[in-house]
């Protein structure tokens, strides 16, 4: 992509020149989606919070060779990415299934989804929470880059290494899943 | 003025998967996990850290080809961190050439060298092997003929024999060596150390004597009778016998099937000069008994007779 087009490029550039406030903003910008993605990654929040720090120091050491070939989130998830696939290599197993669900349920929820509404939604949102962390982690990663980041298929070919219709192949077999529990 | 086209939505030849509308409405009201403070303020100051420490750590490039995602582990470059003038990157390859240079000139030296002083160690064997042992017969000769009256003219100037090759293997001009001296020898030996002093010759120079039998060894396979050339050929004939008699004579009495008669008889006055008489009579009467038509010479003739 170009760099003049990309406006987190365009930040990271003058990063690298020396504008910490370019950097500032765009740490604003993808604080959030990359937190979660790694949170519901590796459903560890120490090592969510170690990946965090490591993605972004990653970026800072890279600043002076950053060349805008791709966009800046894909790239930043990239490395997230890899980082993420190094983390589960050398430390398994990951946190189990209930405390998975105290890390992701540990933080404020939307105002609509306070006790107030319906148990239903409650449960729907419990049981695609629980989908998502059972799924095999190709495909439980090409589900999150996709929901969470809305990548495109090669957006996610890209930071997985893994071809378009894999990715394709993996996301249909993941959403499958993800309604069959949800519909159960 | 030209205007950048607007990014292109990468999701747009994406065809929606089925139900992905459903699950992504259902994803975003998941929680929405966000870093917390001390882990924000973490990152911006090891971002505000990395500028005041600028320049960055220089990164190695890859010269392979990049692979998907393998940039995102950069290899960070062992620097020293402060290179002063020359850096270390420059230095060490004017040093390793300077090193190199050096070696080659020493090498090249040294073989120009080596090649140079081949050509004499080998010819040195030839030289040691038959002049010096002549060289001493030689002093030996002049000494007892000091009332020579004159020396000979000197012979004209040999045929020039093609040069020897320069490389060869020591061994093999050793050889060559001793078979020039055997060609000497066997020149020299008909005529005793009387002869050679009644006839008033000075001995000729040990070089032209081994110049001379380089010479026959060169002829030798053009003409298998030398005996017969060097006995028509008077001044040739001369020479010879002023020519410093063999040292190892055991060596010129042994008995060989290329000898003509007159050497074979040669060899047996040699035999009868070193004291060697019944060996000398066995000769002489095998001798007799292959050429009954021989005349002898009249003091073999009574040595013959002698019991």
């Amino acid at each position: 992509m170009d760099a003049a087009v990309d406006p987190d490029a365009m930040l990271m550039l003058a990063y690298a020149h020396g504008d910490l406030a370019a950097f500032e903003a765009l740490y604003a910008r993808h604080r959030g989606m990359l937190y979660r993605f790694l949170l519901r990654s590796v459903r560890d929040p120490h090592r969510t919070d170690e990946l965090f720090q490591e993605t972004w120091s990653r970026v800072i050491s890279a600043r002076t060779r950053y060349q805008p070939q791709a966009k800046f989130s894909t790239w930043l998830l990239q490395i997230a990415h890899n980082l993420m696939i190094d983390s589960v290599r050398r430390q398994r197993p990951m946190a189990d299934g209930d405390e998975a669900e105290i890390a992701l349920a540990n933080v404020a929820m939307p105002e609509q989804d306070q006790p107030d509404h319906t148990l239903s939604e409650f449960e729907r949102r419990r049981s695609l929470q629980r989908a998502i962390e059972q799924l095999p982690d190709e495909q439980r990663t090409a589900v999150l880059l996709r929901l969470e980041q809305e990548l495109s298929l090669e957006e996610i070919a890209a930071v997985t290494g893994a071809g378009r219709e894999t990715v394709k192949s993996r996301l249909r077999y993941a959403m499958t899943r993800l309604r069959e529990v949800l519909s159960e | 003025m030209t205007t950048p086209l607007p990014p292109q939505d990468p999701r747009e030849p994406d065809e929606a998967l089925p139900g992905e509308a459903e699950l992504a409405a259902l994803y975003r009201q998941l929680p929405q996990n966000e870093p917390g403070p001390a882990l924000d303020a973490t990152v911006l100051r090891a971002a505000a850290q990395a500028l005041e420490t600028q320049p960055a750590v220089p990164v190695e490039r890859r010269r392979a080809p990049r692979e998907p995602g393998d940039w995102v582990h950069p290899k960070p470059v062992a620097v020293t961190p402060a290179a002063p003038a020359g850096s270390a990157r420059k230095l060490r390859p004017r040093w390793l050439v300077g090193l190199s240079s050096a070696a080659a000139l020493v090498l090249a030296v040294g073989l120009a060298w080596r090649m140079h002083e081949s050509p004499r160690s080998e010819s040195a064997p030839v030289a040691s092997g038959s002049v010096a042992p002549v060289q001493a017969e030689a002093a030996t000769v002049a000494t007892a003929a000091t009332n020579a009256p004159m020396p000979p003219a000197p012979l004209p100037a040999p045929p020039k024999q093609p040069p020897p090759r320069i490389i060869a293997a020591a061994p093999h001009a050793s050889m060559a060596a001793k078979s020039r001296q055997a060609v000497a020898d066997k020149q020299a030996a008909p005529v005793s150390r009387d002869e050679q002093q009644l006839a008033g010759v000075a001995p000729r120079a040990p070089a032209d004597v081994t110049r001379q039998a380089s010479n026959e060894i060169a002829t030798s396979a053009a003409k298998p009778a030398v005996a017969e050339a060097a006995a028509s050929a008077p001044s040739l004939q001369s020479t010879m016998v002023a020519a410093p008699a063999p040292v190892a004579a055991a060596a010129d009495t042994a008995t060989s099937a290329s000898d003509t008669p007159t050497q074979e008889l040669d060899k047996i006055r040699l035999l009868f000069a070193q004291g060697h008489d019944d060996e000398a009579r066995q000769r002489l009467a095998a001798f007799r008994y292959a050429h009954p038509q021989w005349e002898l010479p009249p003091e073999l003739q009574a040595k013959l007779r002698k019991p």
